[in-house]
């Protein structure tokens, strides 16, 4: 009787085996890369945000500065943000918006050739993504010595900076923290503005401008990427509105109004214009520093 | 009692059986998108990369991506669609979907053999949405009647975006 159960036993076992196997429908025996499983990460639960019909998506400090820096944004020292010490940073709202405004600077500096400074800034970065929580995307890479390694290099600096972009990203994705990121993108993105008009109120140089307005189709994809997170952290609220006044001066701009969404070029602000919105986004970069 | 016993085996292996097949294998991210980066080769650097995730649900879906684009830039964006279920088309067009008249600029989709594709643009549009094209459950491809509580993820999408 004994025999004859463990017989059927096996025999239940191996019909079982059978089932679960040929129940995985669409996946191949021969597994592409990129499709393990990984029992870190929880199953099934999909928040609204990752369901969404339309997604914006936000280019990285270092292209923005790139951009600047290829239409004539030269270095000018006092620019950039002085470097704080990181306690003064206590909640994930400052931290990821001041890790966001010294990200900007660091791009400016690579670009510049300034290595000392953007070494300072990088260390900086890195004091904050630890206490964000993902500082092991630094040390996992050897991020650090990478950049101490290649000093000389303004090319290798920049592709470094932009593996760690990506680096950074897929950690913020995998752990449901996109909204970090986009609190980050705002420091960076104000950061950039500020020292676009600031090279351009002292040089008045064409190219400089016509990205500044440029820019402002950013500042669109960054407002309703804030607008989708609000849920995630109380302080958006207070961001949203602060940019808001500069979105809403920008689109009252007559040559904004006027402005063909075909052409092909972008919107050719006056200079009295940039300078109204320099001095709107010198008070949303003050309040980013001073929090 | 021996049949009870065998009874009891039974259900025991199907409902293990059954929760098993209901399981979807997680999307690797870092891993997709290290595929991606492997063609981004100098001088393009990365700039930015998305995911999306797939559930079927009785029509058709669709996600529509907005990427928008610096004058003088040239990008490189790639698909990766290895995670993908069969059937997902993925198209870039100069405008979003609620213009009639916009223009299709690349094309392609996750049933062929080939898994990642590539589209360098050559003109300036000021944005560039690219379109997940989702077809409406089918058959066995696991969709959900989407009536409450988390949907099942059957897949994802990567690309990278990467610029000279």
């Amino acid at each position: 009787m004994t025999r004859n159960y463990f017989k059927a036993l096996g025999f239940i076992l191996g019909v079982g085996t059978l089932v679960l196997f040929s129940c995985h429908g669409n996946n191949s025996n021969s597994i592409p890369p990129g499709t393990g499983s990984d029992s870190t990460k929880s199953k099934n639960q999909v928040s609204a945000a990752d369901q969404d019909s339309e997604t914006y998506l936000l280019p990285s400090p270092l292209q923005i500065a790139s951009i600047f820096k290829n239409s004539g944004l030269v270095y000018l020292p006092d620019l950039t943000a002085p470097i704080m010490d990181v306690s003064k940073y206590n909640s994930l709202y400052e931290q990821a918006l001041n890790m966001g405004v010294y990200s900007a600077d660091l791009s400016y500096c690579i670009l510049n050739k300034q290595t000392d400074d953007a070494l300072k800034y990088l260390k900086i970065v890195k004091s904050l993504s630890d206490k964000l929580g993902f500082g092991s995307v630094f040390e996992s890479n050897s991020f650090m010595k990478r950049f101490e390694a290649n000093m000389s290099s303004t090319d290798s600096l920049a592709s470094l900076i932009a593996d760690l972009q990506m680096e950074t990203d897929t950690y913020l994705e995998n752990n449901k923290q996109k909204y970090v990121g986009v609190i980050a993108f705002a420091g960076a993105w104000a950061e950039s503005m500020h020292v676009g008009a600031k090279v351009y109120d002292k040089n008045k140089t064409d190219g400089v401008s016509s990205r500044i307005s440029e820019q402002m189709n950013i500042l669109g994809n960054l407002m309703k990427l804030l607008d989708k997170y609000k849920a995630a952290d109380s302080h958006i609220a207070g961001l949203v509105d602060q940019l808001k006044v500069v979105q809403t001066a920008f689109a009252g701009f007559d040559e904004v109004k006027n402005y063909n969404e075909d052409s092909d070029k972008p919107v050719s602000l006056t200079p009295d214009h940039i300078a109204q919105l320099s001095a709107l986004i010198e008070k949303v970069r003050s309040s980013f520093l001073a929090s | 009692m021996t049949k009870h016993k065998i009874l009891v085996l039974v259900f025991l292996v199907a409902l293990t059986s059954f929760a098993m097949g209901q399981a979807y294998e997680h999307c690797d991210t870092k891993a997709l998108k290290d595929t991606c980066k492997a063609y981004l080769d100098r001088p393009y650097k990365y700039d930015a990369s998305n995911v999306i995730l797939i559930s079927f649900q009785k029509k058709a879906q669709l996600k529509e991506i907005e990427l928008p684009m610096f004058i003088g830039e040239t990008y490189k964006i790639l698909f990766n669609t290895y995670a993908l279920p069969p059937g997902v088309e993925i198209n870039v067009y100069n405008k979003d979907a609620d213009h009639e008249g916009r223009k299709m600029l690349f094309s392609c989709n996750s049933s062929g053999a080939q898994k990642v594709f590539i589209y360098e643009t050559e003109h300036w549009h000021s944005k560039l949405y690219i379109d997940y094209v989702i077809p409406a459950a089918h058959g066995d491809n696991g969709a959900t009647d989407n009536t409450g509580g988390s949907p099942d993820i059957q897949g994802c999408g990567v690309l990278v975006i990467g610029y000279k």
